[in-house]
């Protein structure tokens, strides 16, 4: 059972504390697209928007993120289907941050949100991995 | 050089083609380690040391605990000697009375005899 002190944080994401902080970011940036419409113009959501209008891009970016982290919490408890809910999210999070980092590459080159963007796609390519590893079926955490 | 590179950039359009390959690449890279991910046997926690199969520090507490009863089986043995030594002490005290009033009742009988 997760307990809200430091402690029973950690000890519930254990290794998993990289993919619940790109989950926050994602609630993050539905949060910074909903309360001001103007960052969805960020050079960083060009590429997204030839897939996602930019009225959608909140409620996308708000649904991968709050998925994800449900799948976080209740992590353990769904021992069939949250590793693969894991390696889903973190996919989705692969795509979409490789996207917006290849956004800065083409359209606003010197910016600090590059090599960003670059690190969490890695990342969440390997909690792919993480979260399959050793997945038995059972008592997976 | 800059005319070029717009020139190239102006081809690519939205750039559909280069996002197309970055997300393709991404897809593919996920591919692989998930099937990394399920060939890989579950990871098991490392082993204690060979010649170490009860870590040291383990022993440490009952060690001590062990030494301290030791050093209170000492004391009571040392106490437990002292009252001996009191009782021993008080019984032959007990057997110097108990002669000295033998004598004295000897004194007394030879006394009444005389008489």
């Amino acid at each position: 059972m997760m307990t809200c002190s430091l402690a029973g944080l950690v000890r519930h994401f254990n290794n998993r504390i990289s993919e619940a902080a790109a989950a926050w970011m994602m609630i993050g940036i539905a949060v910074l697209v909903v309360t001001n419409p103007a960052a969805a113009d960020a050079h960083s959501f060009d590429l997204i928007g030839v897939a996602i209008v930019d009225d959608w891009l909140a409620p996308a970016f708000l649904t991968v993120g709050v998925v994800r982290l449900a799948a976080l919490v209740a992590n353990g408890s769904w021992p069939l289907y949250g590793p693969w809910m894991r390696a889903g999210g973190a996919l989705l999070g692969a795509l979409i941050w490789s996207q917006m980092c290849l956004s800065l590459v083409l359209l606003a080159l010197p910016s600090p949100g590059i090599p960003i963007y670059a690190v969490l796609t890695g990342t969440e390519l390997f909690s792919i991995y993480r979260a399959l590893a050793g997945h038995n079926g059972r008592n997976q955490r | 050089m800059d005319a070029i590179n717009d020139k190239a950039f102006a081809a690519l359009g939205a750039y559909p083609i280069v996002q197309s390959a970055v997300a393709i690449t991404i897809l593919l890279g996920a591919l692989y380690l998930v099937i990394r991910a399920t060939r890989d046997k579950p990871t098991a926690p490392p082993p204690l040391p060979p010649h170490e199969p009860v870590p040291q520090w383990l022993m440490m507490g009952p060690l001590h605990d062990m030494m301290q009863s030791v050093h209170e089986v000492a004391e009571q043995s040392r106490r437990t000697n002292d009252l001996l030594r009191e009782v021993k002490d008080v019984m032959s005290d007990a057997v110097r009375e108990t002669q000295h009033a033998r004598q004295t009742l000897e004194l007394i009988r030879n006394e009444s005899r005389m008489r």
